[in-house]
């Protein structure tokens, strides 16, 4: 260690001539400036140890550090001034240039993170948005800290659980609800804070709000963690609910309401069948039991009179089916699959032919139109359709009638289109309400049903039906077999 | 035509009466045996009491019937091994499919829905005549000659 020696060396107060008071100022100001530098990192482990929050905590142990071995510094130059220890206040001087430089480098460093720190007015700023925001909410907000006291609140909170602000801060949040939740909450809560996450709370649950009278209400709440230097806080939005679960059980009480008609519904269509059916059964047999029997004793009138009977008869039975056939197709869950609509349109325009051969009728069908139906259904969409423009374009000598599709934005639209005796526009709508008949009895036969069938299929695929037409100058009925908006 | 009876099990006398008419102007002459209800078709089929069983060419089972209904009757019938081959023709005024398929479920040989038009009626009648009634005749004997 000759390197270090410092033998012969004088000790620095003989540069002084020792005079005393030279040497009682450098001895006095070192000793002052050691004691002040040396009492800073101590200050300064204080307000890192307060502020839990602060950013960067150990760019205040780099200024620990250099502040203490400057203050070492101070106490060497007070120590050589009687020894010569010139190496050991060189060394201690090296180790505080070290630590002074590294500081200062990584203060540098440090800079542009420190000058992005929120200055006190833009914190203040920020406050005064977060308040804002937080009494804009539609919900009742409460901010609630790690131990479940309230921190925050808005005033939907006061107006909705009846307490002043003043009442709740600080105090558990476990005040807001019902006595019989309030422990199972504590864990809750707890567990929460465990694994913050934003959702909702007591999913699948019933949560209760407890006003400050004690009263109740149905409430939907909505958790979002919230993280700050300061520890962990979670925001909850507190709804009050009670509107809409009145709403929930009037709609199931609806639910129920309608199921029951239903039911009923098919009751009454079941009795319908039997018991209005057997009757007319009977009229019609007995009328033929006179004609049978007692043919020879009526006259012609009599005869006709009989006939007349039967006929009606059975027109009522063909009603009844026709009842019976809107009633089921009302309540039909409609099975869908692929249905060519074109051939079975042609299909039923063949049945149609067949029965009247005579009929001068044009028959244009578009080709490849496939949808995605219930075929059953379907059959009796176009039977109605189809059969009407047969019917109404009876008076015809010529006629034409035509199914084709609609492309375009939104759902395809389907039409059966004639050139017959059409209809007056005004009543447009009306043709499609049960026992509407927008012709005399005499004039086209027809139960007046089958539109309304087929619009309650079509509805019930979830499309709509409309119609258009003039007097003389023919009808088109339209369709869709899918919601609006949808594709 | 052979002498071997249709058990009409009808609880309506109109409707007794009325398919009565039917059988005749169709040119059965079968004897109808009629059975009011459930109970007593079951009686009449199997017999009860000095009763003998009866063996009819075909059952026409109206479906609602007091006491024990059709498709009662008609699941005990399928359910005994006396009478597991006995032809039996619902005849009811019931459209519904659920009751179809529960007909021809039990076993049913037929489900005839009663049209209102008694010609209709009649003409029904004679084609289920002509099949069940029919097959039980002997073959025709070829004319010699």
């Amino acid at each position: 260690m000759s390197a270090f020696s410092t033998a012969g060396m004088m000790p620095h107060g003989h540069c002084y001539l020792w005079d005393p008071g030279l040497v009682r100022l450098h001895v006095a100001s070192d000793v002052l400036i050691a004691g002040a530098y040396l009492s800073i990192p101590f200050t300064l482990a204080y307000f890192v140890r307060r502020r839990r929050d602060l950013p960067f905590p150990w760019i205040f142990l780099c200024f620990g550090l250099f502040i203490t071995a400057c203050g070492a510094t101070h106490v060497m130059e007070v120590w050589t001034l009687w020894h010569p220890d010139y190496w050991a206040s060189g060394l201690v001087k090296a180790f505080t240039a070290a630590v002074s430089l590294t500081t200062a480098v990584l203060l540098v460093r440090l800079m542009p993170k420190a000058l992005a720190l929120p200055s006190p007015q833009d914190l203040s700023e920020s406050e005064t948005r977060f308040r804002v925001l937080l009494e804009s909410a539609p919900d009742a907000m409460v901010l609630v800290d790690g131990g479940g006291a309230v921190c925050d609140l808005n005033s939907q909170v006061e107006r909705l659980f009846g307490y002043a602000r003043g009442e709740l801060l600080g105090r558990p949040v476990e005040l807001l609800m019902p006595e019989r939740f309030r422990q199972g909450h504590v864990a809750h809560r707890a567990g929460y804070f465990g694994e913050p996450r934003q959702r909702p709370m007591g999913a699948g649950m019933e949560l209760f709000g407890r006003r400050k009278d004690g009263s109740e209400f149905p409430v939907e709440i909505s958790l979002s963690p919230l993280k700050t230097g300061r520890g962990a806080f979670a925001l909850s939005a507190v709804r009050d609910i009670s509107a809409r679960k009145e709403t929930e059980a009037a709609l199931r009480r609806s639910m129920a309401d309608a199921d029951a008609a239903y039911k009923e519904l098919e009751t009454f269509s079941y009795s319908v069948a039997h018991d209005l059916r057997a009757p007319l059964r009977k009229i019609d047999a007995y009328s033929q039991a006179l004609l049978d029997d007692y043919g020879g004793r009526f006259d012609a009138q009599g005869t006709d009179f009989l006939q007349r009977l039967r006929r009606a008869s059975q027109t009522m039975a063909q009603l009844i089916d026709a009842l019976l056939n809107l009633a089921r197709v009302a309540r039909a869950e409609p099975r869908r699959e692929e249905v060519d609509l074109g051939a079975l349109a042609r299909s039923v325009a063949e049945g149609l032919r067949e029965g009247d051969p005579a009929r001068k009728v044009e028959l244009v069908v578009a080709d490849g139109v496939m949808v995605q139906a219930d075929p059953r259904l379907l059959k009796d969409v176009m039977e109605n359709l189809l059969g009407n423009a047969w019917k109404f374009t009876g008076r015809r000598p010529r006629a034409r009638i035509e199914f084709g599709v609609l492309r375009g934005p939104g759902p395809a639209v389907y039409f059966v289109r004639d050139d017959g005796a059409g209809f007056d526009p005004a009543y447009a709508r009306r043709l499609f309400s049960p026992f509407e008949r927008l012709h005399r009895p005499g004039e086209f036969p027809g139960s007046g049903i089958g539109l309304a069938t087929a619009q309650r299929i079509v509805q019930r695929h979830g499309g709509r039906m409309w119609a258009e037409g003039a007097v003389n100058r023919g009808a088109a009925f339209f369709f869709t077999l899918e919601p609006e908006g949808e594709r | 035509m052979s002498g071997q009876p249709i058990l009409l099990v009808e609880d309506d006398e109109d409707d007794v009466l009325l398919m009565r008419r039917a059988l005749e102007r169709c040119g059965v002459a079968n004897p109808v045996v009629v059975a009011r209800d459930g109970v007593e078709a079951l009686d009449c089929l199997f017999g009860a009491g000095p009763r003998p069983a009866v063996r009819p060419a075909v059952v026409l089972l109206d479906l609602r019937l007091p006491r024990i209904d059709g498709f009662e009757v008609l699941r005990r019938l399928r359910a005994d091994r006396r009478t597991r081959l006995q032809p039996v023709v619902l005849l009811t005024s019931s459209n519904e499919e659920r009751d179809r398929a529960d007909g021809y479920g039990l076993g049913a040989n037929s489900y005839v829905r009663k049209p209102v038009d008694f010609n209709e009626f009649s003409a029904v009648v004679a084609q289920f005549g002509a099949y069940w009634l029919g097959i039980n005749e002997p073959p025709p004997v070829p004319d010699p000659g």
